[in-house]
């Protein structure tokens, strides 16, 4: 964990078919607040990296930019963005990408990944993430939208599987085909969040360890760890939503220690969006998390 | 079996309509109904983050008016304007304008008001950044040269002229836990200007006339255009106080000919 912010190198697009390979340190971290920052300047907890939303950092100036520039100084950054609607029909804004191309300049981030999901449509912006139904005209959309995100860009993304409350009719892909499909024929990482599939897998009545056992981990560039609210549907089965607001649960990290286990120690990040802790709560999960990273060390 | 294009349509549309069920694609549930808890949790999720969004851009205004009628207001609010990106810190500019025609509100005439103060200072607090400059930048002209000196006014910078003491009901509401007065609130409107010269936003009550001469410089007049009009509007306008309060404020960023 001594490894500061160094100047990254930007992930090239590997090309098809080619393992990922993660220019994050592989260590524990959690999603940066703008109201940590002051007293994470002042304190500079033994972390490598930090993650941010960029869209939270898309204005002209003010403290936002300050203190992620400050950050940047001493970690390194990995900005997961929420607003590109990659698995909507229409290609990624234009504008949106100028923003994040400057973004990505600007700031030298190890990584830059967004989500199977959509959230724009010509009716506006919907600020949640939206599901798709995974078909193979969708799979070859997404395709299409990766493949100009990267081009446009110059960066290689990592693209996170979903929490998702409800399915599509019709015959469906896997969404382990589906992730593995895209990532093979675009050279895109993976970014495999155990909430998610936590969330996902009981929602759908699919088994996680299977799904984790499943996923093709040499894609993985990086993990995410979260918490869930639970709830009920309609016929009063379970049906956990990926809220962010709370620790999380032994399950969850069962599922983390399978994860590296089979894929190595990778990237790791606690998110915690809402009903935001004191930051040493946040640090205190990352660690657990590190503590895990460590013992697969210790015993590989 | 619709297309992509139309059913990310239906969805959207039926996101948007509260009382509508899920579009057909969306799967059924075993015993064939239609999901509604399920689509719920997309409708939800898009409905509170937006209310969120607000609440955090309106802080005085949701404190004004309670938590119950915040979310309405702001729920009726997002379900006619949804955001045009995905830069949560530009979403709200329309919503002064919308508390200014929501019935409800209408008993609160001063409510538009204090969003529009919020808002001026959302966007002081995203402006570009620029460094201000001291009066004695004035000592590079002559005497002679001053009416023709034009003034570059920090980016952040803006105006509120009230009908309502909307400084005094925004200032009231800054976490020290006073309750404003009502019988003691002054009588009259009130002016601000609103900017950002470092990383802190300030909010300074102004006379009327000093937002005027202000308003002037910003729209590009000339120093002495300026005060002339000033003069014009209120004879006792007080030419080197408010110069020196123009510069004090950190407005300036340049002062050129």
């Amino acid at each position: 964990m001594s490894q500061k912010a160094s100047c990254s190198t930007k992930p090239n697009i590997s090309g098809p078919d080619q393992a990922y390979k993660s220019h994050l340190p592989k260590s524990a971290s959690f999603g940066l607040k703008l109201e940590h920052c002051q007293d994470i300047l002042t304190t500079n907890p033994d972390l490598d990296w930090f993650e941010v939303h960029p869209e939270n950092y898309m204005g002209e100036g003010g403290p936002s930019h300050h203190y992620l520039t400050k950050i940047r100084e001493k970690y390194q950054l990995s900005l997961h963005g929420v607003g590109l609607s990659i698995g909507g029909a229409q290609m990624p804004s234009s504008q949106h990408l100028l923003r994040l191309k400057q973004l990505l300049e600007r700031y030298q981030p190890a990584s830059f990944s967004e989500h199977l999901a959509w959230s724009s449509h010509e009716m506006g912006y919907f600020n949640d993430l939206l599901p798709l139904p995974l078909t193979q005209e969708t799979c070859n959309t997404v395709c299409e939208h990766i493949d100009h995100v990267q081009s446009t860009l110059g960066w290689q993304m990592l693209l996170e599987n979903p929490s998702t409350y409800v399915a599509f009719e019709g015959p469906q892909m896997d969404e382990i085909d589906f992730l593995n499909e895209i990532a093979t024929r675009t050279g895109c990482g993976l970014l495999l969040d155990v909430n998610n599939v936590y969330v996902s897998c009981t929602n759908h009545e699919r088994n996680p360890e299977n799904y984790i056992k499943n996923f093709p981990h040499t894609h993985v560039g990086e993990i995410h760890l979260g918490g869930h609210a639970p709830d009920e549907d309609d016929l009063g089965n379970p049906l956990l939503i990926d809220a962010h607001d709370r620790q999380v649960i032994d399950e969850v990290w069962a599922l983390y220690e399978q994860a590296i286990a089979i894929g190595g120690p990778k990237p790791t990040l606690v998110e915690w969006d809402n009903d935001v802790p004191d930051w040493p709560v946040l640090l205190k999960e990352a660690k657990l998390a590190q503590d895990i990273i460590k013992q697969q060390r210790a015993a590989a | 079996m619709s297309t992509w294009p139309d059913l990310q349509t239906s969805v959207s549309k039926a996101l948007m309509e509260p009382n509508m069920d899920p579009p057909d694609g969306v799967k059924r549930l075993k015993n064939g109904a239609v999901p509604v808890k399920r689509f719920n949790v997309y409708r939800n999720n898009v409905a509170l983050s937006l209310i969120n969004v607000l609440r955090q851009t309106f802080p005085v205004v949701a404190e004004l008016v309670g938590k119950d009628f915040f979310d309405t207001m702001a729920r009726h609010f997002s379900r006619t304007h949804l955001p045009e990106s995905p830069m949560m810190f530009q979403y709200g500019d329309k919503f002064p304008g919308f508390i200014k025609d929501y019935e409800p509100a209408q008993t609160l005439p001063y409510l538009k008001d204090v969003a529009h103060v919020e808002w001026a200072r959302n966007v002081a607090l995203y402006a570009k950044d620029q460094t201000s400059v001291a009066i004695d930048q004035l000592a590079q002209f002559q005497q002679d040269q001053m009416p023709d000196v034009k003034f570059d006014l920090q980016a952040s910078l803006q105006l509120i002229n009230s009908d309502w003491p909307v400084i005094t009901i925004w200032q009231a509401h800054q976490g020290q836990g006073e309750q404003i007065n009502l019988s003691k609130l002054p009588d009259h409107g009130q002016s601000a200007v609103i900017l950002r010269p470092h990383l802190e936003v300030n909010v300074h009550q102004v006379d009327p006339i000093t937002a005027y001469f202000i308003a002037q410089l910003q729209q590009g007049q000339s120093f002495g255009q300026a005060v002339e009009a000033s003069v014009s509007q209120q004879t006792t306008f007080d030419i080197s106080a408010n110069l020196a309060g123009l510069f004090s404020i950190g407005a300036v960023t340049a002062a050129h000919l």
